[in-house]
């Protein structure tokens, strides 16, 4: 009698997927994109017979990941200049049957939200390490991630942030006329190499970093500025965004960024909805 | 007429293939125009110096078979030089008898190894464009001997040199003085005279010069080093091929401290070598 293939092959199905990094699972996530690309070419030279394949460019990945603000916000401590490894593992209890990568390091973030929504975290990492099956025997940080993960018990407390529980402090306009938000955070990074070493020797941030923050409100008593008035009236503020849980208010995460300057607004209307404005602001850490 | 596709011809140096991005012949024939009083046009075109020609070819570095730097190791410990041969290179069916004047590498971390050589060739240039011959074998080691960024180290013999090498650029040019005798066409004899080898190293290390003349390894705090090229096999655990530069010898000669936008600050340290 024929097998049925699509019963009998071993599909991974998403409680098979738990993220972690280092040794923390990761709340929330929604999708995982992990790619990688050999760095060969084809030697070409004249009078070639046939072709063979060398190393040109620097070994790298890119894991890009999708997840729910639940609980806390465990991206944005990565903008900083140290890398992570990441883990998808089918069991907790079996680090040895994993997809992951090591050295990632954080290139952008991104938080959202919209009306109706739970607040979404995007973020980027450029693998500059392995990617692909990690064995323990890749690095003393991967023994000690192992170890961790296999050993530590499930105490996830899963608070869940949505845009009623939602707060942004900017003197322009209430919190509840906003519609959505977007904030943006590129990192460059600078990756060293150094001869006889396929490994960087350092991976630094190439400062400045770029901040950007997206409001879509309600068009109320906004006040909209003139292009003309930069560069010597140009609108400079202070901005907070909390995230709180919705069910006891506790806080989830924070931004709070200093004198995040105006760089443009977008006035809509149509005869199917009310006036909308959406203001971009920027800044630059460094 | 036949056009010659670049996958149908060859280069060769001494009958071995030779891994080549490009090739040229130049040849010159050192003419000047001759005027005379009472008379407006040049009355002819006469030689004003040898026919010369030269061949340029940039190609891999293939460790396995260097014949440029096979000559830089013949001279520099002393080849007979009355009785030196030139090589034979052939391009595309043409063929030179060519001396060494320029050889240069560039090496980057994550690239593979290119080599600039310059031959001068003192007579004539012969040939026809042929097609490549079944007999000529290019890459011989499946890659194994191709020099690379990953594969290249400066050592000493007691340990790695100190300081991460961002970039290494060596550079070796030879003077040769052929010697014409009245009645001959082309030289009688080709004399090498010297050779000047340029270390360029680029570190994120920075050490001052103590004093005019101090040596490159003992800038390094080694008594001695060379810069190790090893071919990609390295990475698998082979290391059949290695193509060895001394640097023992080299003086510094400057050293230059810069920083750019996005960048780290870089010092750049560059050293001569006479032989």
């Amino acid at each position: 009698m024929a097998t049925n293939n699509l019963i009998t092959n071993a599909n991974f199905t998403r409680e098979e997927q738990h993220f972690f990094i280092n040794s923390t699972e990761i709340p929330g996530v929604q999708s995982i994109e992990a790619t990688s690309e050999i760095n060969s070419v084809p030697l070409v030279y004249i009078g070639m017979t046939g072709i063979s394949y060398i190393p040109v460019g620097p070994q790298q990945g890119q894991v890009s990941i999708n997840a729910l603000l639940i609980s806390n916000d465990q991206f944005i401590d990565f903008t900083g200049k140290h890398g992570v490894n990441g883990y998808i593992l089918k069991k907790q209890t079996n680090t040895g049957d994993n997809f992951g990568f090591t050295s990632g390091y954080l290139t952008s973030y991104s938080s959202t939200c919209s009306i109706g929504q739970i607040p979404q975290i995007g973020a980027q990492f450029l693998v500059v390490g392995n990617i692909g099956k990690i064995d323990s025997s890749e690095a003393s940080s991967v023994i000690t991630n192992f170890t961790s993960i296999t050993g530590a018990t499930s105490t996830l407390a899963l608070k869940i942030a949505d845009p009623g529980s939602m707060t942004i402090s900017l003197s322009d306009f209430d919190t509840n006329r906003v519609q959505s938000y977007s904030l943006n955070i590129n990192v460059p990074r600078q990756v060293n190499y150094i001869l006889g070493d396929r490994y960087p020797n350092s991976v630094e941030i190439n400062y400045p970093m770029q901040v950007s923050l997206d409001f879509t409100v309600d068009y109320n008593d906004y006040v909209t500025k003139s292009i003309r008035d930069f560069p010597f009236n140009d609108k400079i503020r202070n901005i907070t965004l909390v995230h709180k849980n919705l069910e006891d208010s506790s806080t989830i995460s924070t931004f709070a960024f200093t004198g995040m300057q105006l760089t443009s607004e977008r006035y809509a209307t149509d005869v199917n909805g009310s006036v909308t404005l959406t203001a971009k602001y920027q800044t630059f850490l460094n | 007429m036949a056009i010659f596709h670049y996958k149908d011809v060859e280069v060769k140096i001494n009958n071995s293939g030779i891994m080549a991005e490009f090739v040229s012949i130049n040849t010159s024939t050192n003419l000047e125009p001759v005027y005379i009083l009472g008379k407006k046009d040049s009355i002819n075109q006469t030689p004003n110096g040898p026919l010369q020609s030269t061949i340029s070819i940039d190609h891999y570095l293939d460790t396995s078979y260097d014949p440029g730097f096979n000559l830089i190791s013949i001279l520099r410990t002393g080849h007979n030089t009355s009785n030196y041969t030139p090589e034979t290179i052939v391009v595309a069916g043409i063929t030179g008898q060519g001396y060494l004047s320029n050889y240069d590498i560039r090496i980057s971390p994550n690239e593979p190894i290119k080599v600039s050589v310059n031959y001068l060739i003192y007579e004539d240039v012969s040939g026809n464009i042929v097609n490549k011959l079944p007999s000529t074998k290019f890459n011989i080691t499946n890659s194994s001997g191709i020099a690379h960024g990953n594969t290249s180290f400066v050592t000493s013999t007691a340990n790695y040199i100190t300081g991460k090498i961002y970039d290494l650029n060596y550079s070796c040019n030879i003077n040769w003085v052929p010697v014409y005798i009245l009645g001959t066409k082309f030289p009688s004899q080709i004399q090498f005279m010297s050779a000047h080898e340029v270390f360029n190293f680029t570190r994120e290390y920075y050490s001052g010069i103590q004093f005019s003349g101090q040596s490159l390894t003992g800038y390094f705090n080694f008594s001695d080093g060379t810069i190790d090229l090893y071919g990609l096999g390295y990475i698998r655990g082979y290391n059949d091929y290695l193509i060895q530069i001394p640097i023992s010898g080299a003086v510094i000669n400057k050293n230059n401290v810069s920083v750019n936008l996005g960048d780290f600050v870089r010092i750049n340290t560059e050293a001569n070598n006479y032989f």
